[in-house]
This record gives C-alpha cells, sequence and structure tokens, in this order.
C-alpha cells in the first residue's frame, strides 16, 4: 500500500492506493487492509533541553508556541472555542450596565459573597450525605427544608429515600401555596440564586396546600432537628391518586393533612428560623474540610448583613443583570483559560526543565542564553552530561584514544555481561563520568522530574570502553570482538554514533576557545575512523 | 552666532562608591598579564599558554565558568552567535546573496533564499529573483536581521525571515562597542518617550519613530516616506546624544539604562548634552539609578 495522508487540521480525507500486481487479493485480505483497525495515534513529541535552548536563543519563537503545534494538543478545539469567545465577548458588549451607584455600590461584592456562600453550603451538603450519621439524619420522617425554584424555604418531611447512592433522590411531602403544586418544568429557574439570603420560613399567605415531590440534594438546604411520624406509603398513594383527573376533586386522606397542619404549625411556630443540624457538632463530622467550611459559612452569613445594596428599590433587577453579566464572564474567563498557554499538558514539564537550566547556569534569569547554554544547542543527545563534563575539563588530562573510549558511554545503551579491562586514567574518567550524572540526576529530581537520579546515572554504560580504547589504538577488527559479547553490528553502529558524538565535542570547543580540545576530538575521530567500521555501506548509494 | 570651542582636557574618572564593592571583584588583565599558573584550567577565547601559564592575549575582563577561563575584550570586533540581531549596511550585491557590513572581522552575508519574497509566498527562488535583488536591497540600504548560522571561519550569515526584520526607514544611526550592549530576551523596544529603538548586538544602534498603526503585509518592504514631526525627531536627537553619553562612559546599554539617561537629560538642552561636564552630570544621575533599581 501506498498514498498520502491528510494533512493534520486541513484536509478530512487522505488516499491510499493498494498495489495489486499478481491479481487482486482476496476478500478477507482486503476487508482487513481497507476497514481494519488502524494503531492508534501518540504524540512523541518529548520535550529535550536541547530544544528549549535553541527556541530561547531566538527571539521570534517561543516554546509554547512549539508545544502547542504538537499532535498531543490536539485535543484542544481551538477553533470551536475561539468563535465561542468572540460570541460570548459580543452578548458582553450589548448586555446593559450596571448601576452601582449609591446603595448599590457594593452590589459585586454582595454577589461573589453569594456565590461563595452557595458552593460552601454544597460542599458541606455533599459531605453530609456522604458521612453516615448524614444518612441516617436523612431518613422517613425528618423534616428538611426545601429551598430550589418552587420553593423557598419551605418545609418538608422526607416519605422515601432511594437506593441509589450515585443520585440520590428523596421524596417529600413540602407545604406550598394552593396553585404551585407542579414543578417549575424550566430549570434555569432552578439554577437563578436567590438575591435574598434569609433564614425565614416559608407560610402560605393562602390556604395551605401541599405536594409531593422527588428532591435531589441540592433542593435540600438544611436538615432541621425535628422529625414527625408519618406513614409513607399512605401518603404516597393517596397524592398519586389524586393526580388522576378522575379523582383530582377529592379531598386529601387523613395522613397527608396531619402531617401537612404538623409541618404548617411547625412553621409557624418557629417564623425567623428553625434550628438545624449543626454538621460539627450533631453529624460528628470532624474532617478539617467540614469544619473549615462551617466556620467559612457563619462568616460569610453573618457579613451579609452589612450590605448597603440590598435596601436599595432597584436591587432584585440590578442583581438580575449582575447574575448575567457574571455568568457570561464565568464562561468567557473559562474558556480563554482553555485557549491560552496556561492549559497546556506540558507546560509543567517545560517549567521544571527551566528551572535545571537556571540551576546549572545554562540561561539566566530572564531567559538569555548563556555560553553553557549555547555549547549545549550543539550536542544532540545527553546535552547536560556532555557540557558538564566539557566545562568541568574532565576530557584535558587523556590522551585521545581514552577520552574517545570515555564517550562512548553516551552511545552504548545495551548491558554487557564481561566486565571490560580499563587503565587507571580511564577509570578516574569514569569516575568523574558518574559524579557528574549523579549531581544532575539529583538535580532534575529535585526540580521535580519524574526520574530518579539512580535511573539517570544508569544511564550511561561502560561496556565498551575498552573495545574502543583497543580499536582507537589499532587493533584489528576480529580481535576487538573476541573482547566483548556484545555482537560486532553493536559495535559497528556505536563507534559510527561515537564519531558524531566526537564531531559536536569538537564544534563546542570552538565555540568555547579551546583548540587543544578541538585538535583532540580530531586526533580521536581519526584514529576510529578506518578500516571496517567506516566503509561505505553496500545497500546505500 | 556664537561658536563654542574646548581644548582637550583630562578625562574626570567618575565613580560610585556604592559601587566599588563589586569593582573589586572584577579581574581585569591586560595583553601578557599572567591569569594563573595552575594546569586544571581550560583557556578559552583571549588566552593563551606561555610555558604553562595561562596569559591573556586581549585586554578585557576575565570570566570563570566551571574549569574554563577565558577573557571578553572591551574593545573588540563584533562575534556573531545564533539567534543575535544586528543592523547592518549593504556592501555588495553578488550573484545570490548580499554582502552586509556588520562591525565584524569578515563581511556578513544575507543569502536571497534567507529573505521574505514580497507577497510571504514560499517557493525556490528562480533567475527573476536574482535580478530582482537590487530593486529589494542597494548598496547602502540598511537592514535589521539575525543572525542564522556562523560559517567555519566566523563570518556570520543572517536572515531577515519575520516581518520584524527588513530594510530599515527613517531614523539614526548610532555606532558603539559591540561589548556595551546587553544580551536581552529582546532588542526591539518602544520607549515610552516617543520612540523605538533597535539595539544590535553589533554595537549598530537604530532609533526610529515609532510606527503608527502595524501594516500586517508590508512587512520588510514598506518604508515609510512620510515627513517625520518636530516632536518625534527633537526625541530621537535627544536618545542619540545620550547614547554617546552612555557609550563614552562605558555604561551598559539596555532599554532600563537608556531610559533613565533620557530622563536624567531632560534638565538640558539637547546640544549640552554632548559637553563633558554636563555628560557626567547625567551619567552620574542614571548609575545611582541602576544601583537603586537593583539593590
Amino acid at each position: 500500500m501506498a498514498g498520502r495522508a491528510g494533512r493534520r487540521g486541513l484536509d478530512a480525507t487522505g488516499t491510499v492506493i493498494i498495489l495489486c500486481k499478481a491479481g487482486v487479493h482476496d476478500m478477507g485480505d482486503l476487508h482487513a487492509m481497507m476497514l481494519g483497525k488502524p494503531t492508534v495515534l501518540q504524540s512523541q513529541f518529548r520535550l529535550t533541553y536541547t530544544m528549549i535552548l535553541n527556541l530561547l536563543r531566538v527571539e521570534a519563537l517561543r516554546v509554547t508556541d512549539m508545544m502547542r503545534r504538537s499532535f498531543s494538543e490536539n485535543h484542544r478545539d481551538t477553533q470551536a472555542h475561539e468563535k465561542r469567545i468572540s460570541e460570548l465577548r459580543n452578548t458582553l458588549s450589548t448586555l446593559p450596565p450596571l448601576d452601582t451607584e449609591g446603595q448599590l455600590s457594593d452590589l459585586l461584592s454582595y454577589y461573589h459573597t453569594i456565590t461563595e456562600l452557595r458552593i460552601t453550603t454544597e460542599s458541606l451538603q455533599r459531605a453530609v450525605l456522604e458521612s453516615v450519621n448524614g444518612l441516617k439524619a436523612l431518613s422517613v420522617g425528618r423534616v428538611v427544608i426545601v429551598n430550589n425554584g418552587q420553593h423557598r424555604n419551605a418545609l418538608g418531611v422526607i416519605l422515601q429515600v432511594s437506593n441509589d447512592a450515585v443520585n440520590r433522590t428523596f421524596t417529600a411531602l413540602i407545604i406550598c401555596e394552593k396553585g404551585n403544586e407542579e414543578a417549575a418544568g424550566d430549570d434555569l429557574s432552578n439554577k437563578a440564586l436567590h438575591p435574598i439570603y434569609s433564614t425565614t420560613l416559608f407560610i402560605p399567605e393562602g390556604p395551605c396546600s401541599h405536594t409531593v415531590q422527588k428532591l435531589k440534594l441540592q433542593d435540600i438546604s438544611a436538615i432541621t432537628a425535628k422529625t414527625l411520624k408519618v406513614i409513607p406509603e399512605r401518603i404516597i398513594d393517596n397524592y398519586n391518586k389524586r393526580q388522576q383527573p378522575r379523582f383530582r376533586l377529592d379531598p386529601p386522606g387523613q395522613a397527608i393533612s396531619t402531617a401537612t397542619q404538623e409541618l404548617l404549625r411547625l412553621a409557624e411556630a418557629n417564623p425567623n428560623g428553625i434550628t438545624t443540624l449543626d454538621p460539627v457538632n450533631d453529624l460528628h463530622l470532624k474532617g478539617v474540610d467540614v469544619v473549615e467550611g462551617v466556620m467559612r459559612q457563619r462568616v460569610l452569613q453573618d457579613s451579609l448583613k452589612d450590605f448597603h445594596c440590598i435596601h436599595s428599590p432597584t436591587f432584585t433587577e440590578q442583581f438580575a443583570r449582575v447574575q448575567e453579566r457574571m455568568s457570561v464572564q464565568e464562561e468567557l474567563d473559562k474558556l480563554l483559560f482553555l485557549v491560552s498557554d496556561q492549559s497546556l499538558t506540558l507546560l509543567p514539564e517545560y517549567h521544571q526543565r527551566i528551572k535545571v537550566l537556571e540551576a546549572l547556569q545554562y540561561v539566566d534569569s530572564t531567559g538569555a542564553v548563556q555560553l553553557k547554554g549555547r555549547v549545549a544547542c550543539q550536542i544532540s543527545s545527553h546535552e547536560l552530561l556532555l557540557t558538564e563534563l566539557l566545562f568541568e575539563n574532565t576530557l584535558s588530562p587523556l590522551a585521545p584514544e581514552e577520552s574517545a573510549a570515555l564517550l562512548s558511554c553516551l552511545v552504548f545503551t545495551q548491558n554487557t555481561q564481561i566486565d571490560p579491562h580499563i587503565t587507571n586514567t580511564l577509570q578516574e574518567g569514569i569516575n568523574q563520568v558518574l559524579n557528574v550524572a549523579q549531581r544532575i540526576g539529583e538535580l532534575q529530581r529535585d526540580c521535580g522530574i519524574a526520574q530518579t537520579a539512580e535511573d539517570f546515572v544508569a544511564q550511561f554504560k561502560f561496556g565498551l570502553t575498552e573495545v574502543v580504547y583497543c580499536w582507537a589504538r589499532g587493533m584489528p577488527f576480529a580481535e576487538i570482538a573476541q573482547l566483548t559479547d556484545v555482537q560486532e553490528g553493536t559495535i559497528v553502529r556505536c563507534i559510527q554514533r561515537l564519531d558524531e558524538v566526537l564531531k559536536e565535542v569538537r564544534q563546542a570547543a570552538r565555540i568555547v576557545g579551546d583548540s587543544v580540545l578541538g585538535s583532540k576530538m580530531e586526533r580521536a575521530s581519526l584514529a576510529i575512523r578506518r578500516d571496517i567500521v567506516f566503509t561505505a555501506s553496500l545497500y546505500t548509494h | 552666532m556664537a561658536v563654542e570651542m574646548r581644548l582637550p582636557a583630562v578625562h574626570k574618572h567618575i565613580s560610585l562608591a556604592a559601587s566599588q564593592s563589586n569593582r573589586e571583584d572584577k579581574h581585569l588583565v591586560v595583553p601578557g598579564d599572567v591569569i594563573t599558573s595552575d594546569t586544571g584550567f581550560m583557556r578559552g577565547h583571549g588566552t593563551y599558554m606561555d610555558e604553562d601559564r595561562l596569559t591573556a592575549s586581549v585586554a578585557g575582563e576575565v570570566e570563570r565558568v566551571n574549569k574554563l577561563i577565558c577573557v571578553r575584550p572591551l574593545k573588540t570586533r563584533y562575534n556573531g552567535e545564533v539567534g543575535d540581531v544586528v543592523v547592518g549596511r549593504i556592501t555588495e550585491v553578488q550573484q545570490k546573496r548580499w554582502k552586509v557590513e556588520t562591525n565584524s572581522r569578515l563581511d556578513s552575508v544575507l543569502l536571497l533564499s534567507s529573505v521574505n519574497l514580497p507577497g510571504g509566498e514560499l517557493r525556490r527562488r528562480s533567475a527573476q529573483d536574482e535580478l530582482a535583488m537590487r530593486d529589494y536591497l542597494q548598496e547602502g540600504d540598511l537592514i535589521s536581521a539575525e543572525v542564522q548560522s556562523i560559517f567555519s571561519d566566523g563570518a556570520v550569515s543572517l536572515h531577515t525571515r519575520s516581518l520584524k526584520y527588513g530594510k530599515l526607514g527613517q531614523g539614526v544611526l548610532v555606532l558603539v562597542s559591540p561589548s556595551l550592549v546587553k544580551r536581552q530576551k529582546t532588542h526591539f523596544h518602544n520607549l515610552p518617550c516617543g520612540a523605538s529603538m533597535i539595539l544590535g548586538n553589533n554595537g549598530y544602534l537604530w532609533l526610529y519613530p515609532t510606527p503608527g498603526q502595524q501594516d500586517e503585509e508590508a512587512g520588510g518592504y514598506y518604508t515609510s516616506m512620510e515627513p517625520v514631526s518636530l516632536s518625534d525627531r527633537e526625541v530621537i536627537s535627544r536618545l542619540r546624544n545620550c547614547l554617546l553619553a552612555l557609550s563614552a562612559h562605558k555604561v551598559l546599554l539596555y532599554d532600563t539604562s537608556v531610559l533613565y539617561c533620557y530622563e536624567a537629560s531632560l534638565a538640558h538642552q539637547i546640544k549640552d548634552i554632548l559637553k563633558p561636564e554636563i555628560m557626567e552630570e547625567i551619567i552620574l544621575e542614571t548609575r545611582q539609578r541602576l544601583v537603586e533599581l537593583e539593590g
């Protein structure tokens, strides 16, 4: 098969041509080829120090731009977000302006307080419900205060608790106005905040009526300390019977009427608010979050009295406007965050790596690349280790052959069983390399990168040092293959890659200005570039 | 018309007491000074080995990075680094490249493939493009460019592949030593006093009036020939004199130091800034403010 893949983000399809030279393939094969499951595409984008340093050198590019274009950020639907952002901005500009004169000057802070209060209360309620004591408290017969779009601080008694642990619903009997029995179909009014926070209980002005409804957790704003004796099945049956058109005009049953009367009496006895169960003292929830939440809730409730804006005549209208504006603003902020740099998945790793580079003085605090950073830009792999080795002058006491043997640890990645025989100077060099690697590994760990120092040091394997040393001194290939158990192909490949590393070190020596090191690397390169290892390949030309 | 004339006088050395402490830390050498006799150090630029002793070959400050010792000279030609912003003047138009003079040892090179085509197309440069080279950049034109790479002999290869680089229009060029320009994140500054500045790393500084609105497609091809207002020209002249004052007293040039010097000079007339005593006054004030900023 051959073809042209579609360009990411630009084409919707690609083209594939199946070449059938010896006749068309059979159906099974064709089926697999055309409709089989393709491999899952995964981003192989890795943040390397070399890439970061090269991008920091150039004024025009930023590393975050590069990260944004990688495939791993493909799940962000930036185009759709951008469209929605412009829509929201238009809406925001067409909203009526807020009146914040005089008494309404603290309207915005009032809105924020109310929102925070609502969020705190909701999290407390969730904590209450997840606790064992809370569930016990919300059993049949418990009187609760209901607060949703339809009911405002109305008293209700729990009849049934559903078994579904995830979306627990409570069937409850609630007192309400006559005519207000049906639940408001519009969900939006449920979400709207009540502008004024009060604890005054709802008492019907006209004849008291009741309704049996399924409540969600958010609708129950408080659990009172009172329980009533009720017979849930009779109440529910009676209510459901009267929902049918035939029995609509029947008077309510006895169980319901007594329960309603009880609730009404309770409400009239405590018009300004009824004692509720405190999560900390009564339900014995001792978690830090719960205790702090309760304290914060109390502080917020107290602070609500000090606001002037609730006394203003245009309060409700202005509050509605604030709410509208704030909801648009919140959505806009959320989308702006998603589109911005802060939501890149690789951003934390980028900051960690920058910290490492600053600690090692490759970049200064303003982000300008220093001499060490410029040297590290030339090196393609193991840039930190090699740059540190260069600046620690580890290669100067070694002869060219020995330095080539030492640098073989950067290209050899296998484990060997046979330990190589190494001269003393080489052993010292190896120890120095391990020290530097340990230092870098620990620094990376301190800055937060998820790789232990031991793993970092274990990357550098010295199995081929003897082999390379002997090769650089002129030993024939047949003999050096005897020295180790590594396969011949691996030896050839490693020595070829070693030549690349030596070239990079030569380039680095030119930047630094040390001609001695440069000429040493050139001699080492000449020493290893000979014979079968560097013969041109038969297959490529 | 009264003309002021002066005889040359001894240059008074001004220094601040506060900065004496960090002045001691700087190790200044002249050619032939022995830096160290320790053999454990690598030698970098500006040094040589004289019978086992590391000796300086240029006059400047000794810099030590781990085991590397190099000497950074004060007066030097520009040594290119990849990523630097430079301002240069076209000296030759050759077959597929321009030769640009950038105050370095060898003329820099601007390849035809390293400039943006008008209209922003991406294609291979054809013979037509070669013949049209002179219509874009001629001998004597000033350009701002970025260093793309360095040849093995040290010559610098430039590119203008961004909308902010390209041919420079109306403005003033100031020449200072390359070692006085501080390496920062960005070298294009829009100063609040009403002018813009390009601090080229090669010591060529370009002052120009802040462009009105940014034209998207124009890029490096559009050079405005509209007359510049008198107020803008006064600001630019004052900035030029400030830059000359700063470079005469070897103050490191970056946007903050230039701005402080400009504000200190507002008390004097533009042409007075070049008089030695007024120069010293302004530089003293600038240095004090810079020390306060750090401390």
